[in-house]
């Protein structure tokens, strides 16, 4: 009986096979019933079987149907489900069939999506199966892809390593063997006089010679497909019992294959270059990150030696040669190239002279003033810049990214956005002991920590050279909470801070918006930047539209600048703090209100600039919305009523 | 004496609760309805001198305004000589032929309405604007809805009588019983003088507080009772005693504060005298309202207190709580003093100097749905 844990489903499921005529086996999972009419074409037979799997639902159900003549086909059996097919659309019979009708179609089609297509020819070898080989087929094959072309190889067998398929002749103890390229194979064979029949007679002719000469061979046959070239290693041995057919199930070993799992942006970062500073444990294991993903070009930069007690957080198990040495070597097989530069230089000339080419620079070095110069000197040099530390003995992480348009790093203190991860009570209790002497100290954080800091580095990276950009230039994520507003685990979204505005400005928006409801207008702000960072708005300058609108308020053209200079005469603490204007409903801000702050925030005489929206409640009663622009995106802050600046001698 | 007066903050907030241009619109109603009774034979015969009472004439109004209140005198005609229903219907007659639908008929009063969409006329609004010697500019904010309440009144002795409040009285045989004796026009005078009496910063005192009391009754009770006009009463008997002073707007308040919570609670014991006919005043609140008033108002006093003597930024928070906020200034209406926030704590520091002072970008940019 099949094993189940939701006994009421499986109820249902088999009185719908019962009800479609199915013949329960004498096992009780096994069902027979009539063939669904899509399958008809690939075959004469008028059954179909279908086998549950424990534990139902959760093993697909096998699908048999006899004498499916068709490659994609593993056993008489269509590839229904891909392992990690979740959809279980088999609890229903409907689903099922539903399922093999889709499956019929894509048949027919010649399987135009990987959906359903069965690249498996070793199975049908499967009960000769003696083991996985590496093999880089288009590499074995290059560039003689015309049918019939045939070249040699050898199967080597490396101890407690992958066997692998490699091209040419091997070393005189080795198995040697023939590949052989046809361009007609429609459907992979089946058997040996498949095997045969698919092979042209020259190359017959080789593969019985080496037969000859060895008693066995290693056979490559490979034929072009939809989705890549197929490939079929068998290892053909002849004895007194006759010829036997093993399959050597095939696994890809190329570049290539390695980077059709690196994700979507490997093709992006093929032509990027990256420079490094720090290969310590966050710094190897971004590298190694990088370089799995598909980045090409790397600069490595560290003066140190790897030792013993780096290994637990270091991404490689070397230990006494340079870290750079070492990460050159150990990316070497993601198809890496690593430019080592086996020095902590603090020279901003050779700095400068490091980043020259680099797409993005890196610092990893965990040293605050180093990540404070590279960001200068990147910033001067144009090139995009990511530093990334972990702090309080790995409790919180920071990535702080300083591209063309983000805040440069070294003007980010009492801005909201970027808040101060506060020190530990005792700063000690967060690094090793005297381990060091008189070098930096080094942080305790935990492998895990280091970990999520290299991958978070890595996203934010990969987020970058791909010109998504869609992460904001700086991330902290707590991974263990300490003092607010780091005391949540999980990625800390500051807040923005209150905008405080003064009676005066209030008075001025608000009778202005009155005077011309239900019309719009509006104009500038005019304040000052706190010693926090957060803004008070003294005075709004209203330019009331000279054709009121109830739809549209426009600043002129050429009118801001002289009201600030007129403000700033009065009081040189002021300037320009952002837009104001009201609302004919009460709607919030707008989609052409946030695009129009997001370009303001982006120039230089306009940063973070706030906008106020009045709208009406009543036709003499409106209410303020403050917002801040932040990572591009217009947010909600609010509002502090205040008396106006204090005068220059208070505080 | 308070230890931070907060004075520019206390004339910010008395201008905030100033009627502003809607005096005028109220002036300029009141002579609009002047003009149609004086056009009006029936009322000309009968000695007519109309005259605009309450306190827009007392100016101790705020803001937003509120019904204007036109004394029509028949100075021919006193409470022996005509009825109170024939005093009304004269004056009903008039203003129903020229207001129509605007006309309401009130117990004792005959109401004319006003409506955003029906201002006084503009040669009135640019009369009572000369007359008041301000601007005849308005915004639209001035054109509110409002009424100009006309009571007939005839000769009572050397006062006026008005309508009793109850129509089934005006039949009665005793004409004082048919009338109800009063003086609006002495209070005027009464006011005035007084606000001579004290002043600070050169200002007459008297009336500002008046004002100011009376938007924090407005802020703190809003349509419960008493009303304006008693807590005005209450404030004059203080000042006449000098129970109420202070050198300075903030100690003025807080003492008139203090007096109010205090008088309230023994009305019903000692009655207000109403100082324009030197009796008691009626009608006088009910106990419960009054002890209402009174809690609300001793915490009012305390706050007050305690702002005396408060640094800066609170006493600024607390005055700011006391006198609450209108729709004037669509909030409230006592502003925080410099480098204070509307909650009483210091602003941050700012530098003397911007380092690098963000002058915006001249390029146009639009806002809204275009």
């Amino acid at each position: 009986m099949t094993s189940t844990l939701d006994p009421e489903r499986l109820g249902q499921f088999l009185s719908e096979l019962a009800d479609a005529g199915f013949v329960a086996g004498e096992d009780g999972r096994t069902f027979t019933g009539p063939l669904p009419a899509s399958l008809t074409k690939f075959t004469t037979s008028t059954e179909i079987t279908i086998v549950l799997r424990d534990p139902w639902p959760y093993v697909q159900p096998a699908v048999f149907v006899t004498g499916i003549d068709w490659w994609h086909a593993s056993h008489e059996s269509p590839c229904l489900w891909q392992q990690e097919d979740n959809t279980k659309r088999w609890i229903t019979l409907g689903g099922l069939l539903e399922r093999i009708d889709e499956w019929a179609d894509q048949a027919q089609a010649g399987f135009p999506s990987i959906d359903g297509a069965a690249l498996d020819p070793y199975l049908y070898f499967q009960s000769h199966a003696i083991g996985v080989v590496g093999i880089d087929i288009d590499g074995l094959v290059g560039g003689l892809r015309q049918d019939g072309q045939h070249g040699r190889l050898h199967l080597a067998v490396p101890p407690d390593a992958l066997a692998e398929v490699r091209a040419g002749a091997g070393p005189p103890d080795s198995t040697d063997g023939l590949w052989c390229f046809r361009t007609g194979i429609q459907s992979p064979p089946r058997d040996p006089d498949a095997v045969a029949a698919a092979l042209t007679e020259n190359q017959r002719r080789r593969l019985e010679r080496v037969l000859t000469r060895n008693g066995h061979v290693v056979m490559v046959l490979a034929w072009p497909t939809a989705h890549g070239t197929a490939c079929l290693p068998l290892l053909i041995t002849d004895s007194p019992n006759g010829r036997l057919h093993e399959v050597l199930r095939p696994t890809p070993t190329s570049i290539h294959d390695l980077r059709r799992r690196a994700g979507p942006d490997a093709d992006a970062l093929a032509g990027k270059r990256v420079a490094i500073f720090g290969l310590g444990a966050i710094g190897s294991n971004i590298a190694v990150l990088l370089a799995r993903s598909g980045l090409r070009s790397l600069v490595a930069i560290d003066g140190d030696m790897k030792v013993p007690a780096g290994l637990v957080r270091h991404a490689f198990s070397g230990t006494g040669m340079h870290k750079v040495a070492e990460t050159r070597a150990e990316l070497a097989q993601f198809g890496t190239t690593v430019e080592p530069v086996p020095s902590s230089t603090w020279d901003v000339d050779e700095i400068r002279e490091l980043l020259k080419g680099a797409d993005l620079c890196i610092d990893a070095t965990g040293n605050s003033l180093f990540a404070e110069l590279v960001s200068r000197i990147a910033r001067d040099a144009a090139v995009a810049f990511l530093t990334v530390a972990l702090f309080r003995g790995g409790r919180v992480l920071r990535v702080r990214r300083q591209a063309a348009a983000d805040t440069p790093i070294v003007e980010r203190e009492g801005i909201w956005r970027y808040p101060t991860i506060p020190s530990a009570s005792d700063p000690a209790a967060d690094y090793l002991g005297a381990e060091t002497g008189c070098a930096a100290a080094i942080h305790n954080a935990p492998p895990a920590a280091v970990a999520a800091a290299a991958s978070a580095a890595t996203i934010v990276a990969i987020d970058l050279l791909s010109g998504r950009g869609a992460y904001p230039d700086e991330i902290l994520d707590v991974l263990e909470p300490i003092e607010a507003p780091f005391d949540a685990p999980g990625r800390l979204r500051p807040t923005p801070p209150s905008v405080m505005l003064s009676a005066d400005a209030r008075a001025t928006m608000t009778n202005a918006a009155i005077d011309t409801h239900p019309n719009e207008t509006g104009g500038i702000l005019i304040g000052a930047r706190a010693s926090d960072g957060s803004t008070c708005v003294v005075e709004a300058v209203e330019f009331r539209p000279e054709t009121p609108s109830p739809h549209v308020y426009r600043v002129p053209d050429g009118v801001t600048q002289s009201a600030v200079d007129a403000a700033r005469s009065l009081d040189e603490r002021v300037g320009y703090v952002g837009e104001w204007h009201s609302h004919p409903t009460d709607q919030p801000a707008s989609a052409t209100d946030v695009a129009t702050m997001v370009h303001l925030a982006d120039l230089p005489d306009s940063r973070d600039p706030v906008l106020f929206v009045l709208r009406p409640l009543t036709a003499d009663q409106f209410h303020i919305d403050a917002y801040v622009v932040a990572d591009r995106v217009l947010e909600r802050c609010s509002v502090v009523d205040v008396g106006g600046l204090p005068a220059g001698d208070e505080p | 004496m308070a230890t931070h007066p907060l004075n520019e903050q206390f004339k910010t907030a008395r201008r905030n609760i100033e009627l502003g241009s809607r005096r005028t619109v109220a002036i300029a109603a009141h002579l609009e309805v002047r003009e149609v009774l004086r056009e009006a034979e029936p009322l000309l015969s009968r000695g007519l001198q109309d005259v605009l009472i309450g306190s827009y004439v007392r100016e101790t109004g705020i803001w937003p305004g509120k019904d204007v209140d036109v004394f029509g005198r028949l100075c021919d005609e006193s409470i022996d000589s005509i009825t109170p229903s024939d005093a009304y219907g004269l004056f009903f007659r008039v203003l129903k032929r020229e207001f129509d639908d605007r006309v309401e008929p009130q117990a004792r009063s005959i109401k004319v309405n006003y409506s955003t969409g029906r201002q006084p006329d503009r040669r009135f609004i640019v009369a009572a604007a000369e007359q008041l010697a301000s601007s005849s500019e308005l915004t639209s904010r001035d054109a509110y809805p409002f009424a100009v309440d006309v009571v007939p009144a005839v000769r009572f002795g050397p006062r006026w009588g008005i309508p009793n409040r109850d129509p089934s009285t005006w039949v009665r045989e005793a004409a004082a019983e048919r009338w109800l004796c009063t003086d609006p026009e002495h209070l005027t005078l009464l006011t005035q003088q007084l606000n001579q009496r004290l002043a600070i910063g050169g200002q007459g005192a008297y009336v500002p507080t008046v004002k100011s009391i009376r938007q924090i009754r407005r802020a703190h009770l809003q349509d419960a009772k008493p009303g304006g006009l008693f807590m005005e009463l209450i404030l004059y008997e203080g000042f006449t005693l000098n129970e109420i002073a202070g050198d300075t707007w903030a100690d003025l308040t807080a003492s008139a504060l203090t007096y109010i919570a205090d008088r309230l609670l023994t009305v019903t014991t000692t009655p207000l005298c109403d100082p324009a006919l030197n009796q008691p005043y009626t009608p006088v609140p009910d106990t419960a309202d009054l002890v209402h008033a009174a809690t609300v108002f001793r915490t009012l006093a305390s706050k007050a207190s305690r702002a005396l003597t408060a640094d800066k930024c609170p006493a600024g928070a607390l005055w700011r709580e006391i006198f609450g906020s209108n729709t004037k200034v669509n909030g409230p209406v006592f502003e925080p003093p410099p480098g204070c926030t509307a909650s009483g704590t210091v602003m941050p520091v700012f530098g003397t100097q911007v380092r690098d002072p963000l002058r915006g970008t001249n390029e146009a940019r639009g806002f809204g749905v275009e």
